[in-house]
């Protein structure tokens, strides 16, 4: 349920972030075509509907965020998991300003935030919001880009997706910046002429604009400070849950003769690649694909209960007791001996259970993740 | 671990930050010095009408002539003066003085106006750049390393089954390490390639204000260096993938290392990179000496921060380098240490005086100290590292011969502290390990060794001088007393480099073949090495005498010497004892080629025109042959013409028995099988065999028999045996089951009815003796057929 609702609101936000770097990516052409373009990108976000939807999603998948660090047992994570930690947590953050200004002049101020107009505030008024953009632009896309090549890698139409979405993953974001700068050229230019006979502004109106824009920051700041705190609460709130279980040192003895020592918590992936032990792992740790399973040889522990989605991957394989998700198992302390069932290579029919193997057409085998 | 695999890290680590850092700083030094002989004349640009004119006067033929003459002139007026030796030594080293002592004042300036450093900068920053601008362009930066990254990350996508999988297989062998690490760093700076074009590409594309350009292209040059230094650092030093790594190191202390090194280098190039933006502000800027302070104070600054960011890596690697160190062997253990204490110290000394000698522009002084303090560093990291290699391909090839299927961890463990020990014995002696059959790279890695060391000292020698004399090689052609004594000392040392690189290289050759070369115990044969061997010294001898003349007249010719009459005297003696020594020179040469053919070896039976016997020792000139009577034959080489091997691979002997013509052959055939399987069993003679004793048949008839035939196909030597217990045997058998060998016997027939008496018999045979006797005649030879 979690899962599908993540990658459902994931959707949703990749798509609107994307048609809005492809409407930047007008710019390439001009700044007059960028503006006329935009109703047209942003046509389905600019109804009530579509703004429920994606306001909606941007909560909920935040949310799911919160909960999934609050769920974790250490913050030690392989490298996959920080980058979509750290660039999730980075988001809010950097994009409040732009979001609540965009927001805010539109439905406070009936003041169209056309491109011109913000291009200026990001270009020539105040430089270090378009720095910020760029560092958001950046963010956002890696974090949606993983998330969701991760989802679709684990699909057998994916080889065929993938010859389009790798470039395009690269094209959107590139163009989008290149329209950037090339517009922002066009603007500083524009300032830079226009400065010389700017009508000057009527106090009437320079009042108002001052009002709103003390509104406009006092909005900014309680939005950012109120994440800062629930950020900071979740955190606290799993230092208090992992104060009930406590955890000690944890040894793992592969068949290959390596061994590792780590603190326990950790799932066994995360031990692997921490110490730079290659492991396969399709879905990344989300406990849909199967790859990482292991054999468990001895346990000097009792291992913790497979959870419901770790028991339903492993019965898709048919996998008898002793086999566990490594992406899943997570022990507290204690010596484990065990074995890499699969080839850190492992390709997409890795993914085909056993029973299925044999059915010819493929595509009907893989049954989709629950 | 050892000492010496621990130094050589450190050495490669320094040679990286130093090598690095000085080359900025010499860059940096540069601009300096110019830019304050600038401030003294500064005149404004030409106006339009003047450049007009000086073009029209440019395109006149009369001022080009007059021009290109001036020219000549100049150059000819500069030869004379340089050649006054006094003078010029004179100027240079005053020249010297005076930029140390401008270099001083500038300092001083520096310090003064220490305090108004950041308002100068501040101010000239603002004016090189709008408002805005700075922010702008670190957007600029930002943008197009995403999109470098981008295209990067593309690249990645299609190469990272590639690469995971060079990651995941085991090469083994060295070679096969080395590969698997060179196609790593290549998919990896292929990468980096595609980052390039994405990101400076990108960024060029677009017009931009010049000191903008500038700047972001120092900072995504800044970005770029620091990844290749990542990309080559990663490629020795694997810190990930134990299989590829280059270096003796466990995972953690590479991993440690290649931080390290990495931290370092990017404090360096960031703070080196900061200076140049200021640098390029200042020479932005009008030429203001303030600002021309300022930019300075920053590059000292910087400069400061390299000496300690070295000083601290060098003092880091070297701490992790001790802390490994194995605590089982305690003498070793402490001498390591002091060891890399040692170079510790060394190295700090040496970076700090480039520093004070860099502060007071001292260029070529430091440029000196640098490289010539580097050498030894370098040559024993090299030696290190080129002994690594050998022993780790080596045990390699040993675990396979021998099959030893260790696991993969003991194996690596073992080859290590194997390789580090015989780098250890290697270090301390500096001569040719023991040569035994195990070390199958002995040559070659005695010869590399050299050859590296060769290379590094001709680089740093060229680079010292380089930084002397702006123009090296035109110095060496000119006629002065400092461009003679440069070509000597440059053409010396490689003559001396070269003929010691193969005089190395033939001398481990011949040693080991030497070596290699054992006299044959008991009967066997000695091979071919057997004359090597007594030609092999002369060999040596005569390289090295070579070797030294052409390097004592190559050093005379470059020196001046004519060495024309010293060629032509020795071409005269040559050909006197040419003549002279004609036919002994056609003994050695025609002994070389007899012994390239393997015509004959020690112990062999040979036949050479009329004489034959066994060779009995050869010498440079002649053949000793001992004739089985006793008698002994010397035959120079030359005299030699044909020869013929009695003793090579195999021989056919055959025999033959005459039977009566009534034997049942195959009653005969029967034995002969017997017999010849009962000696290929027996231990006496079954090794000499090649085919076992075969019956032929009936090989022809007789008057009065037929002839059985028998052969057998043995080892050179060992046929006489064989060959004598075969007759016997054959014979007893044939005694054995009854079958005679056939005699001969003359039947007188008389006729007559009556009984003879026995003086009409006797009167018979005598009758019959002619016969008796022409018939056995002189015995003739067989004929020898098949
Ligand atoms: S990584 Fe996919 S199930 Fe564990």
């Amino acid at each position: 349920m979690t899962r599908t609702l993540r990658i459902v609101t994931g959707i949703v936000l990749f798509v609107f972030v994307a048609m809005h770097l492809l409407n930047m990516s007008v710019g390439l052409v001009s700044l007059e075509a960028l503006d006329q373009a935009r109703p047209y990108f942003m046509l389905p976000w600019r109804n009530p509907v579509g703004f429920i939807v994606l306001a909606g999603s941007m909560l909920i998948h935040a949310a799911l965020g919160l909960v999934a660090i609050y769920w974790r047992n250490t913050l030690q994570m392989t490298r996959y998991d920080l980058i979509q930690t750290v660039s999730a947590l980075l988001v809010i953050p950097l994009l409040a300003s732009h979001v609540l200004g965009v927001t805010l002049a539109a439905n406070m101020m009936s003041f169209e935030p056309t491109y011109q107009r913000t291009l200026t505030l990001f270009w020539v008024q105040s430089p270090a919001d378009g720095l910020r953009q760029v560092l958001v632009v950046g963010v956002v896309w890696i974090h949606a880009c993983i998330g969701l090549f991760t989802w679709m890698r684990l699909n057998t139409w994916w080889p065929k997706v993938a010859l389009v979405a790798y470039p395009l993953a690269v094209i959107i974001p590139v163009s989008a910046l290149l329209g950037f700068v090339e517009a922002g050229n066009q603007v500083i230019e524009m300032s830079a002429n226009a400065t010389a006979y700017s009508t000057p502004v009527s106090s009437e109106v320079a009042a108002e604009q001052a009002a709103i824009f003390e509104l406009y920051n006092t909005v900014k700041w309680s939005v950012i400070s109120t994440y800062l705190i629930i950020v900071a609460a979740v955190l606290i709130a799993r230092k208090i849950r992992l104060r009930a279980a406590n955890t000690g040192m944890l040894t793992l003895s592969y068949l290959t003769g390596d061994t590792i020592r780590t603190e326990g918590g950790v799932s066994l992936l995360e031990a692997a690649e921490l110490h730079d032990l290659p492991h396969a792992s399709m879905c990344k740790g989300r406990g849909r694909c199967g790859t990482c399973r292991v054999r468990i040889m001895s346990s000097s522990d009792e291992l913790p209960r497979p959870s419901q989605i770790e028991q339903q991957t492993l019965e898709r394989f048919e996998s008898p007791d002793n086999v566990r998700l490594a992406c899943q198992l997570a022990p507290t302390a204690g010596k484990i001996e065990l074995e890499r069932l699969l080839p850190p290579d492992a390709g997409l029919d890795a993914l085909v259970p056993p029973s299925k193997k044999r059915v010819p057409d493929l595509g009907s085998a893989i049954e989709p993740a629950t | 671990m050892s000492w010496f695999v621990r130094l050589s890290c450190l050495f490669a680590a320094c040679l990286i930050c130093f090598g690095f850092g000085s080359q900025y700083v010499g860059a940096q030094s540069l601009p300096q010095i110019k830019t304050v002989e600038q401030t003294a004349d500064v005149i404004g640009p030409p106006s339009p009408n003047d450049v007009k004119e000086l073009i029209r006067l440019l395109d006149d033929k009369r001022i080009k002539n007059w021009l290109e003459k001036g020219a000549q002139n100049s150059e000819e007026s500069e030869l004379t003066d340089s050649s006054a030796i006094g003078d010029g030594l004179k100027a240079q080293l005053s020249a010297a003085l005076d930029r140390t002592r401008q270099r001083a004042r500038l300092l001083q300036g520096a310090w003064q106006h220490i305090s108004d450093v950041p308002a100068h900068l501040a101010r000239e920053w603002g004016k090189a750049i709008k408002p805005g601008g700075t922010v702008r362009s670190m957007t600029y930066v930002l943008i197009f390393l995403f999109i470098g990254g981008g295209l990067e990350w593309l690249y990645k996508q299609y190469t990272n089954n590639r690469l995971l999988r060079l990651q995941l297989i085991n090469p083994g062998s060295l070679s096969g390490r080395v590969r698997a690490a060179l196609s790593r760093a290549l998919l990896i700076f292929g990468g980096l390639a595609v980052f390039t074009i994405g990101s400076i590409g990108g960024f060029l594309s677009f017009d931009w204000n010049p000191f903008v350009e500038e700047l972001v292209l120092i900072l995504l040059l800044l970005v770029l260096v620091l990844r290749t230094i990542a990309t080559l650092s990663m490629f020795v030093l694997a810190p990930r993938v134990r299989e590829l790594r280059l270096a003796p190191f466990e995972n953690q202390l590479a991993k440690q290392f290649h931080r390290t090194l990495i931290i370092t280098l990017s404090i360096m190039a960031i703070s080196l990179a900061v200076s140049d933006i200021f640098a390029e502000l200042a020479e932005e800027g009008n030429q203001q000496s303030e600002i021309q302070a300022a930019a300075f104070s920053v590059s000292i600054l910087a400069g400061l921060v390299c000496l300690t960011v070295a000083l601290l890596a060098i003092w880091r690697i070297a701490g992790l380098l001790m802390i490994v160190s194995d605590p089982s062997d305690e003498d070793g253990h402490a001498a390591s240490n002091q060891r890399v204490f040692n170079w510790r110290l060394y190295l700090s000394v040496l970076a700090t005086l480039t520093f004070v000698l860099w502060l007071f522009a001292a260029t070529d002084v430091m440029w000196t100290v640098l490289i010539l303090g580097l050498l030894p560093a370098v040559l024993s990291l090299v030696r290190g590292w080129v002994n690594y290699f050998f022993d780790e391909s080596e045990n390699y090839l040993l675990g396979r011969n021998q099959g030893h299927q260790l696991v993969a961890e003991q194996e690596l463990e073992s080859e290590v502290t194997e390789a580090i020990e015989a780098i250890e014995v290697g270090e301390e002696t500096d001569t040719i390990p023991e040569l035994d059959e195990h070390r199958p790279f002995d040559t070659v890695r005695l010869v590399t060794v050299r050859f590296l060391r060769f290379v590094l000292v001709i680089i740093s020698v060229l680079t010292v001088l380089a930084a002397w004399a702006t123009d090296i090689f035109s110095l060496a052609e000119s006629p002065t007393f400092y461009g003679k004594v440069i070509s000597i000392v440059v053409e010396l040392i490689v003559a001396v480099l070269i003929a010691d690189l193969i005089w190395t290289w033939a001398k481990t050759s011949i040693d080991r073949r030497l070596a290699d070369y054992k006299p044959p115990e008991g009967p066997q044969a000695p091979g071919p090495e057997a004359r090597m061997a007594t030609l092999l010294p002369l060999l040596r001898v005569i390289l090295l005498v070579t070797l030294v003349v052409m390097v004592g007249l190559s050093v005379l010719s470059s020196a001046g010497v004519n060495i024309a009459p010293l060629i032509a005297g020795a071409g005269v003696l040559g050909v006197a004892i040419g003549f002279g020594a004609q036919s002994l020179v056609k003994d050695i040469v025609s002994g070389i080629f007899f012994l390239i053919d393997d015509a004959f070896r020690v112990g062999e039976y040979i036949e050479l025109g009329n004489l034959r016997g066994v060779v009995e020792s050869m010498s440079v000139r002649s053949l000793r042959v001992r004739h089985h009577r006793g008698a002994v034959h010397t035959i120079p080489f030359g005299e030699l013409t044909s020869l013929t091997n009695y003793s090579r691979d195999w021989v056919i002997m055959k025999m033959e028995f005459r039977v009566p013509f009534e034997t049942d052959i195959k009653v005969v055939k029967k034995l002969v099988k017997r017999i010849g399987a009962e000696m290929l069993e027996d231990p006496l003679y079954k090794d000499g065999f090649l085919q076992p004793l075969k019956s032929q048949g009936v090989r022809r008839m007789e008057e009065f028999n037929m002839v059985v035939g028998v052969k057998f196909m043995a080892k050179p030597g060992e046929q006489w045996v064989i060959r004598r217990d075969a007759y016997q045997k054959i014979v007893n058998a044939f005694e054995a089951s009854g079958i005679r060998l056939a005699e001969r016997n003359v039947k007188v027939e008389v006729i007559s009815d009556r009984e003879l008496t026995e003086d009409e018999k006797q009167a018979a045979i005598g009758a019959a003796q002619d016969s008796i006797e022409q018939q056995a005649g002189p015995p003739h030879p067989l004929a020898d057929e098949p």
